[in-house]
């Protein structure tokens, strides 16, 4: 492939910095899956007295808890992939907060023991003890996971923003909303994301400046990009386009965050880790303790980070 | 006089001169013939497998000993390291367990069921020809539908849990919990795979020579002594390709699993062959991925010998 000069349109795309190889940009994103996010029944939140939403992880916890008190099943969970995905949409805005987390694992000088993980995995552990999910959410399929939101059962599901056109249509009888996943302290962070409508130039090529020009044009014009990300319901920092009440507010949660960072997959991840992560989280559900759970990810990651 | 008295192959003519010059072109020209037709036969079947078997194993051999990743070319040597950090790794232990109480219990399991219901349905009725295609069906379905035919009946939300749970009994965690899940997915397999061995049995049992069990019955034998002492001595070549097949069938189970439970929960459904595809293509560690391949077709050649080896004093006795 063919490296993207070093020029500003280039650098103002989606995740352009979190996604470079050896130091150069070879891949170049229209916009961004957005997937730090809460879905949320309204009705059980207000039935549940729930008046303003949680933006800290311990606000988060009170509030599954009156919704458990309410009669409704606190967050939505599954089995496969998605105890990990969920985890890594919660979690991460945390974990990379503050750089790069993942090449500081690597050169050993951060621990997952001793990061946001930690403190998110005794969130998570505590959640099952309470009750605040459901057991057997392991014996769930995804799809079973959407239906059990949609079907009003349960009062809160953290996925990314492609659910949005499954939730316009599902024609909910309780009205959907949506907030960024909290943080520890309740200040704003970033969103995991992942680069949305990607082009790179093939070496190849026998074209390289037209295709560069092509390239720009698709990636930094605003009505290019309006329309492209309108196609696919999916964002872009300060870029609006018409969609349903639910976009817009995803949008708006888009344009209140500091940035975007990575999820369990990308440049300077062992491949594999969001696979390790979904373990170890569905193994809080069968005993094993936080603490361990973190332990296991840092062993994993000094295994396989070498290879 | 003294020639025409000698015996025949001593000192006789016939057999002392040496064969005429004609003769033998004719024989080395014959042989060359069948020389070349051995090949023209067999070589295309060779070519395949050279292609195919041997020349992907031997690939395979070779990057066990690299850190390839499926990118990197040439990938870097690193020796036998692959080979010693896979019995080090607690994924590959916990996954070759359970792959070898599947393959056990499995093999076992599918050759009990296969041969007890071949026995019952070894009868030429109508209703026994109905229920020769419902066994043998799972086989033909194939293991990644049927996993998520089970996965729809036995998840917290499945057919079964529903129905618990709208009669107000608490649901059964069939594939939340990991006892239950290793429990359930070894279940599902066996359920999955002893069609193949039913109608291997069958076959078995049809060619079985009626007058051998009619003795039996004169001489007084009754039902199950016929079946102990005649039929399954006599079964015992059709045992060894069943228990064979079983083995090697269960050691790289895969389909079921990924559909049923995908590895979970927390992996601990994860089999041998599944564990190999998530090293090899979703932490794109191929060299890593290579070896153990390496190791479990050794697993399966050394399971194949053993039990054929195991297998043949009943099946000398049969031939005796």
């Amino acid at each position: 492939m063919l490296a993207f000069p070093e020029e500003d349109w280039v650098l103002d795309t989606p995740l352009a910095e979190q996604n470079r190889v050896d130091g150069k940009i070879w891949q170049v994103a229209t916009g961004a899956q957005i997937q730090s996010l809460v879905f949320y029944n309204k009705d059980a939140y207000a039935a549940a007295g729930i008046d303003e939403l949680p933006t800290s992880l311990d606000d988060f916890t009170a509030d599954l808890q009156k919704l458990k008190d309410a009669g409704y099943l606190p967050l939505q969970t599954a089995g496969e992939w998605v105890t990990g995905a969920q985890f890594a949409m919660l979690a991460n805005p945390e974990l990379l907060a503050d750089g790069d987390f993942y090449a500081e694992r690597t050169a050993g000088d951060a621990t997952f023991a001793d990061s946001a993980y930690a403190d998110y995995l005794e969130a998570y552990s505590g959640w099952i003890a309470d009750g605040l999910v459901d057991p057997a959410a392991l014996g769930f399929k995804y799809q079973d996971s959407i239906d059990g939101f949609t079907s009003g059962a349960a009062a809160s599901y953290i996925i990314g923003n492609w659910i949005v056109p499954t939730l316009d249509e599902a024609a909910t009888d309780f009205e959907v909303g949506v907030f960024a996943t909290p943080s520890l302290d309740g200040s704003p962070t970033g969103q995991l994301s992942g680069p949305a409508q990607p082009y790179s130039i093939m070496q190849g090529s026998k074209h390289h400046e037209l295709a560069l020009d092509l390239v720009e044009y698709l990636v930094s014009d605003p009505e290019a990009i309006a329309t492209s990300l309108a196609s696919e319901g999916n964002f872009r920092q300060g870029v609006s386009y018409e969609g349903s009440a639910l976009n817009t507010e995803v949008a708006a949660i888009l344009d209140a965050s500091p940035g975007l960072v990575l999820g369990t997959s990308g440049p300077g991840i062992p491949g594999g880790f969001g696979d390790e992560v979904n373990k170890q989280v569905q193994a809080l559900y069968v005993g094993t303790s936080p603490a361990d759970a973190a332990a296991a990810l840092d062993s994993w990651w000094d295994l396989n980070a070498a290879q | 006089m003294p020639r025409s008295n000698a015996p025949v192959g001593v000192g006789g003519v016939a057999s002392a001169a040496p064969p005429a010059p004609a003769t033998s072109s004719r024989r080395r020209r014959a042989a060359r013939t069948d020389l070349m037709t051995d090949a023209v036969m067999i070589g295309p079947a060779f070519a395949l497998v050279v292609a195919f078997v041997l020349i992907p194993i031997g690939i395979a051999v070779y990057l066990s000993f690299t850190d390839w990743d499926g990118f990197t070319i040439p990938p870097d040597w690193i020796g036998a390291r692959n080979y010693t950090r896979l019995f080090q790794d607690p994924d590959v232990l916990r996954a070759a367990a359970f792959t070898a109480v599947i393959a056990v219990v499995g093999t076992i399991a599918c050759n009990a069921l296969g041969l007890g219901i071949a026995v019952l349905l070894n009868r030429n009725t109508r209703v026994n020809t109905v229920m020769r295609v419902l066994v043998f069906s799972p086989y033909v379905i194939g293991p990644i539908i049927l996993g998520f035919l089970w996965s729809s009946i036995l998840g917290s939300n499945g057919a079964i849990n529903s129905v618990l749970t709208n009669l107000g009994a608490e649901r059964l965690p069939f594939l939340a919990d990991p006892t239950w899940a290793m429990v359930t997915t070894l279940l599902v397999i066996i359920w999955a795979s002893f069609g193949v061995n039913v109608v291997l049995y069958l076959a078995g049992l049809q060619t079985l020579d009626d007058s051998l069990i009619e003795a039996a019955v004169i001489d007084g034998a009754s039902p199950w002594q016929t079946f102990w002492r005649v039929k399954l001595p006599v079964l015992a070549p059709t045992v060894t390709l069943n228990v064979v097949l079983a083995a090697i069938g269960l050691l790289r189970v895969y389909e079921i699993v990924l559909a049923l439970t995908a590895g979970g929960p927390a992996g601990t459904t994860q089999t041998v062959v599944f564990n190999i595809l998530t090293t090899s293509f979703s932490r794109s560690q191929l060299g890593y991925g290579a070896a153990q391949s390496v190791v479990l077709m050794v697993v399966i050649i050394t399971v194949t010998v053993v039990l054929t080896q195991l297998r043949r004093r009943s099946e000398l006795a049969v031939s005796a």
